[in-house]
């Protein structure tokens, strides 16, 4: 199968994508190039149609190779530089299976600006106070599983109507002699106007939480750039497997609460509110698939597989730690034996 | 000059060192038969020998029947407390023997206000009585006059009648396994051993067990919350507010209202009145354990 390959144009030996440098650098002769400048540089291989949109499409279409894990069905997309020796969902090798779809071709991607040790050391920070995860979830060898990986995401840039009728009541209270006194102004409430959501996400991916992507939220959009493959060198990336049709219920929930929140940031002052009419109604919805960057790691406990991610933008971290009951047990036993022996001494010293 | 100065520090510091001393030669009953049985320092029936017969004879029986020695003393002279608590140990040792199974009645009618009762116990009248004397003290109340009133030589008998009921009535045959008593002074654990009354220098293990017992509900519920909280730790926690993607500037409302309808207003009694209960003079009474020099002995006091 062809691969897209980033040479260095002084030493011919691959060229990387730097999280830190923003650049794409040559481990050999130390050269380092921006993405445009390798745009332009690569253009025979990333360009060679000249209708752009057509020229994108099968670059990803004939540069891309789709791996399927044969033990948990993930589909894994990366370029040739990278070599898929476990799948990140499960860590069991992933076989070749074909090209991608270019229809799955990224509008727009952030890169990576968190580098593996940044990575590495979130993790060991994020693990430190948590005495009671196994000892393997703690290990190096579990850290250097720690894989950036680019998330397929939807973006979407919802116009919402909003229409709520309710009434508001505001009370204060004295007391005059024997007498406590409770006066209640109540009011008419209307609120209607178009509330505007911009670049909710929900991932593209069903392997991965979306609970857990939507902890590592928000990414700084102000870095959203045009995709390019030179991007995902030295890093795994996936094709979506979750259309937008589908992760609009998750879209609608989180724009609807927002609009709730917006209409209650505006109802204020008020003892309390009653509705009597609320609509949200969806006018228009903009969508945009892109791919963001996540350094992820899974780990399989006790048959359960728990999930680690950190915001490969901004360093923001989540996931679920697995707990080593027998350890906790034993802490438990340990706390409570000591306990018990020095209450026995001093409870019998006493008398 | 200086001589003086100096022989009158002396003196004073004599006095200071010997106050603690002056307790230990408090007075004490002594004389006395080593028998249950009435005395009666007041004098309310050296007119009235049948009635003291009676009551002695009655007293001697009772304790014949709980295999205790019991002595009921009608004191005629006031004793500050302590003092008071110091005669009931010290003269029952004194008639007795230390460590004896006894109860040593002390019922003040010296006429000053408060009168002061007390129950000394010893041996294992201490586990059969320490729990109830505020129960025996309260039954007596109905008998006894109050302080500085007129003493009736009826009442007195009736409250000793019933001393002596009460004894049968509150007497904790089976005293718990678990009930040990230390005496500070002699260094001394009492307690029950399959049923027998011991005194021993040594710590029964059995004084562990209840500690035991306390500490490890203690450090299980300890370790439950332990287990919790650190469970808790280890579950899935982050969201992210989705209002972070709502644009201020592009969100408009177009009507946006608050328009005044009415207003109501209520008023509520507020109910100033409280119940409160009649007031009652009640005595004051204090119990427990205490350590004389003598004996191992249990027992409290009361005010009337």
């Amino acid at each position: 199968m062809d691969s897209v390959e980033y040479k260095c144009p002084n030493c011919n030996a691959d060229l990387k994508f730097s999280p830190a440098t923003q650049r794409l650098e040559c481990e050999y002769c130390e050269s380092s190039f921006t993405v445009e400048e390798i745009k332009q540089i690569c253009a025979a291989a990333e360009n060679s149609i000249p209708p752009e949109t057509l020229q994108a499409q099968q670059d990803f279409e004939s540069h891309t190779n789709l791996y399927h894990c044969k033990s948990c069905g993930a589909e894994i997309m990366a370029d040739d530089q990278q070599t898929a020796t476990f799948c990140y969902y499960c860590h069991n090798p992933v076989i070749l299976s074909g090209k991608m779809s270019g229809s799955y071709k990224p509008s727009k991607v952030i890169g990576f600006r968190l580098t593996r040790e940044n990575a590495e050391n979130a993790f060991k920070q994020w693990i430190k106070g948590r005495m009671f995860a196994p000892t393997d979830f703690k290990s190096q060898q579990q850290i250097e599983k720690i894989t950036g990986l680019y998330v397929p995401f939807w973006l979407a840039d919802c116009n919402i109507d909003v229409d709520y009728r309710g009434e508001g009541r505001k009370s204060r209270s004295w007391t005059s002699g024997d007498y406590r006194y409770t006066e209640t102004s109540i009011y008419r409430l209307i609120r209607s106007g178009t509330v505007v959501t911009q670049g909710i996400p929900a991932d593209g991916e069903s392997k991965i939480e979306d609970a857990l992507m939507e902890a590592i939220e928000p990414y700084d959009y102000n870095e959203l750039k045009d995709f390019s493959m030179s991007y995902l060198s030295g890093f795994f990336a996936d094709k979506y497997d979750v259309d937008k049709a589908n992760v609009f219920p998750r879209i609608r929930e989180r724009a609807s609460k927002a609009c709730l929140d917006v209409l209650k940031k505006s109802i204020s002052g008020y003892s309390a509110d009653t509705p009597s009419e609320k609509n949200i109604s969806f006018r228009s919805t903009d969508w945009h698939y892109i791919l963001l960057p996540v350094w992820f790691m899974s780990y399989k406990y006790k048959g359960k597989v728990y999930e680690f991610a950190i915001n490969g933008q901004t360093g923001k971290l989540a996931g679920t730690p697995p707990l080593s009951k027998g350890k906790l047990a034993a802490f438990c036993a340990a706390i409570g034996g000591i306990i018990t022996i020095l209450g026995t001494i001093g409870g019998g010293m006493s008398l | 000059m200086i001589k003086r100065i100096a022989s009158f520090i002396s003196a004073i510091f004599l006095v200071i060192i010997m106050l603690p001393t002056m307790n230990v030669s408090a007075e004490m009953l002594t004389g006395y038969p080593e028998e249950s049985g009435l005395i009666d320092e007041f004098g309310l029936y050296s007119e009235d020998t049948a009635t003291f017969e009676q009551l002695d004879s009655l007293i001697k029986k009772k304790g014949d029947e709980l295999g205790l020695n019991l002595i009921v003393f009608i004191a005629g002279k006031h004793r500050s407390e302590e003092d008071t608590m110091i005669f009931a140990d010290d003269s029952y040792d004194e008639i007795f023997g230390e460590d004896t199974d006894g109860v040593f009645y002390y019922l003040d009618l010296s006429g000053y206000s408060p009168a002061t009762d007390w129950i000394s116990t010893s041996g294992k009248a201490v586990f059969y009585y320490d729990d109830n004397i505020d129960g025996i003290f309260s039954s007596l109340d109905y008998y006894l006059p109050s302080s500085g009133s007129e003493i009736n030589p009826d009442d007195i008998s009736q409250a000793i009648t019933e001393y002596t009921n009460c004894l049968s009535r509150y007497a904790d045959t089976n005293p718990s396994f678990f009930d040990v008593h230390y005496d500070e002074f002699k260094k001394t654990y009492a307690y029950f051993k399959h049923g027998e009354y011991v005194v021993s220098d040594h710590k029964p293990l059995v004084v562990y067990f209840i500690p035991f017992c306390k500490s490890l509900l203690a450090s299980s519920i300890i370790s439950l919350i332990i287990y919790l909280i650190a469970k808790s730790r280890y579950k899935f926690k982050g969201t992210t507010d989705p209002m972070i993607y709502v644009s201020d500037n592009l969100t408009r409302f177009t009507e946006k209202q608050d328009i005044f309808i009415r207003k109501d207003t209520s008023r509520t009694h507020i109910d100033t009145s409280s119940g409160s209960g009649g007031h009652r003079s009640s005595g004051h009474s204090s119990g427990g354990s205490h350590h004389s020099h003598s004996g191992h002995h249990g027992g409290g006091g009361h005010h009337r």
